[in-house]
């Protein structure tokens, strides 16, 4: 069974967040990790290809910095790794899914798993995007897959409901927290994945001939959310901290 | 600027969901005729009558058809016919299941700019623009969209829900579609949220995490959520500890919710349960250690024990008020 997953990096979620002068968050210094819902998918790929055989290919657009992740995915066992150089495009979530339906088309797969939203610009996008450029049905926040004769079954969970759904392969599934305990990456796994290659195409060989590829949305500015006020804290005792709690809790007030 | 806009209602238990009427608000501003809003499912007169309260000129609707909008291949296939009879420029959607799982393939195959989770809309003289939290919450960005169309969903409880100056018609238009071909099924459904208050429309949410150290607790803050017309949610460490089900949990990997009042109890304030809670209007924590970070977005603290505390407060309250 041959597997592609899709993965992208993000800003740690621990990290503060500061606005430069421009207007635009300011991404010096901060630690950028694989997509906490990408683990998920990267783990599921690693249990089906250990059940059916076959290779997990990972892919990601984004600038050189990005291929840290496609290291951390090779320790964690995948078999190639590929980064799509988006030059100086702007990545909205369009732009990201063609380039990533493109170069699919250049792989031969059964499976397409990613994440089900990333944690920055968190818009879940990106996979049923996917999916639907290339023609193949699509299921969102899986807790759980399994295949059965070329037949994917996919317990997808939101918005306090759960549904059992049936497709046929090939197909694309994004991966909800609860699908698996992602593994950790052994050493032994670091040191094999500095060796291996990772594999770079540019987005603009890829839409060679497709025609010109513009994003459909524009950022205009980054902010801070405005400060809270200050936190007032009440202590003491119980009976006291109701009489001042009631009042809090008229929502017209 | 004259566009032309498809709203998707949605509903709960025989009413219009909030969203919509938030949509309907957006819609508005955005352009003071034409909107059409697609409803699936029974749409009664009650929904109607709300409808055209809000400044609704079109209603599309499939009358007694049943339709599984769970299906992702159904649904997709009766937003296609909704927006093919439209023809609208923008079209908006509540942020909740067929938002996230339907609308970007949509998007996709009607080459449409989509911007998700909004909780803003603005429009001038250069365009529309939507505002959106981005980093879980620590920050927002502004987009504006260079698509000819664009598709919108609305995170609920964001946009204040104000009824036209005048009613407008609401006309009702009969659709139908032919059974689509479809490549998804459904093996089993579980609906898990039977709450009468749907948590992401909720405006009072009294949520637990591990400090409620037991299921029984979860009865004590549903009895204060109910004495205040509000609703239970729960952080993702009460939910994998088996106190409440995982329908209720708020933050990155649950439900997004924007309340007029939160009530954290026994919850530390973990950046991924902030994300989904950190906008609420005022924030109540109640917690024994003074140091938790809960307290940093709280706009008012309690150090103590809720087991102190929530039971005194459920009987001050012991004649139930709706808020
Ligand atoms: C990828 C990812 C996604 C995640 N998504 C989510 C998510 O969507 N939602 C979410 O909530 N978490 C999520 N988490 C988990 C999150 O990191 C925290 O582990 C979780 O939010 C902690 O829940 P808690 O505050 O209830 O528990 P704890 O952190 O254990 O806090 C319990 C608190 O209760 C207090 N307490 C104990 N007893 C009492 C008492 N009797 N009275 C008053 N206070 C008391 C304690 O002082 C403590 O502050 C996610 C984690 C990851 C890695
Ligand atoms: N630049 C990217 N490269 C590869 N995959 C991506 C990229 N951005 C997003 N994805 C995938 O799409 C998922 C959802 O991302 P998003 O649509 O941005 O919320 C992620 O978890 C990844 O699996």
């Amino acid at each position: 069974m041959d597997i592609i997953v899709l993965v992208s990096e993000t800003v740690d979620t621990e990290e503060d967040i500061v606005i430069e002068d421009k207007g635009l968050v300011d991404h010096d210094g901060l630690t950028h990790i694989l997509n906490p819902y990408d683990e998920y998918a990267v783990e599921e790929a690693m249990l089906l290809k250990e059940s059916f055989g076959g290779t997990v290919t990972a892919l990601t657009v984004g600038p050189q910095q990005s291929e840290e992740i496609l290291r951390h995915v090779l320790a964690l066992g995948v078999d190639q790794v590929v980064r799509i150089d988006p030059g100086e495009r702007f990545l909205d979530a369009y732009v990201v899914a063609t380039c990533l339906a493109q170069a699919i088309r250049k792989y031969p797969f059964d499976i397409l798993l990613a994440g089900n939203v990333s944690i920055d610009y968190g818009s879940g996008q990106v996979g049923p995007r996917v999916a639907e450029t290339l023609g193949i049905p699509c299921a969102v926040a899986a807790v759980n897959i399994k295949i059965e004769q070329n037949q994917a079954v996919v317990i997808r969970e939101l918005d306090g409901r759960d549904d059992t759904l049936q497709m046929p392969l090939p197909c694309l599934i994004t991966a909800q927290q609860g699908l698996n305990e992602p593994r950790y990456a052994t050493l032994q796994g670091m040191i094999k994945a500095k060796k291996k290659p990772i594999t770079t195409v540019s987005a603009n060989d890829l839409l060679e001939g497709s025609g010109d590829l513009q994003p459909q949305i524009t950022v205009v500015r980054q902010f801070q959310p405005a400060k809270r006020g200050e936190t007032r804290i009440f202590s003491g005792e119980p009976d006291q901290q109701v009489q001042e709690l009631l009042p809090l809790l008229d929502t017209n007030q | 600027m004259g566009k032309k806009i498809l709203i998707i209602a949605e509903k709960r238990q025989g009413q219009l969901k909030n969203v919509t009427l938030e949509a309907l608000t957006a819609a508005r501003k955005i352009a003071s005729s034409d909107i059409t809003v697609g409803i699936i499912g029974e749409a009664n007169q009650g929904m109607i009558e709300t409808l055209r309260k809000y400044g609704t000129q079109n209603v599309c609707r499939f009358a007694g058809q049943d339709l599984n909008t769970s299906n992702p291949d159904v649904a997709f296939h009766i937003l296609l016919k909704l927006i093919e009879t439209a023809d609208p420029d923008i079209v908006l959607f509540g942020h909740s299941l067929m938002g996230k799982e339907t609308v970007p393939r949509l998007a996709s195959r009607l080459k449409m700019g989509l911007v998700s989770d909004v909780t803003k809309v603005d429009v001038n003289d250069d365009g529309i623009f939507l505002t959106r939290p981005i980093y879980s919450g620590k920050a927002y960005e502004t987009v504006k969209p260079l698509s000819k169309k664009l598709v919108v969903t609305l995170r609920p409880n964001n946009i204040r829900a104000i009824p036209a100056s005048r009613p407008a018609k609401a006309e009702i238009t009969d659709l139908s579609i032919e059974a689509p071909d479809m490549r998804i099924h459904i093996l089993r459904s579980n609906e898990r949220n039977k709450d009468t208050v749907d948590l992401t429309e909720a405006k009072i949410i009294v949520a637990g995490g591990r400090g409620v150290q037991r299921a029984e607790g979860f009865k004590l803050l549903k009895a204060l959520a109910d004495r205040l017309g509000g609703a239970v949610g729960a952080s993702r460490a009460a939910c994998d500890a088996g106190y409440c089900d995982y329908a209720l949990q708020i933050g990155q990997t649950g439900k997004v919710v924007t309340p007029d009042i939160y009530i954290a109890c026994g919850i530390s304030g973990a950046i991924q349960h902030l994300a989904g809670m950190s906008h609420s209007k005022r924030i109540i924590a109640i917690n024994k250690d003074p140091d938790a970070p809960i307290f940093d977005v709280a706009d008012y603290g309690f150090v103590g024990d809720l087991y102190d505390i929530i039971p005194k407060l459920v009987d001050k309250l012991s004649k139930p008020t709706t808020v």
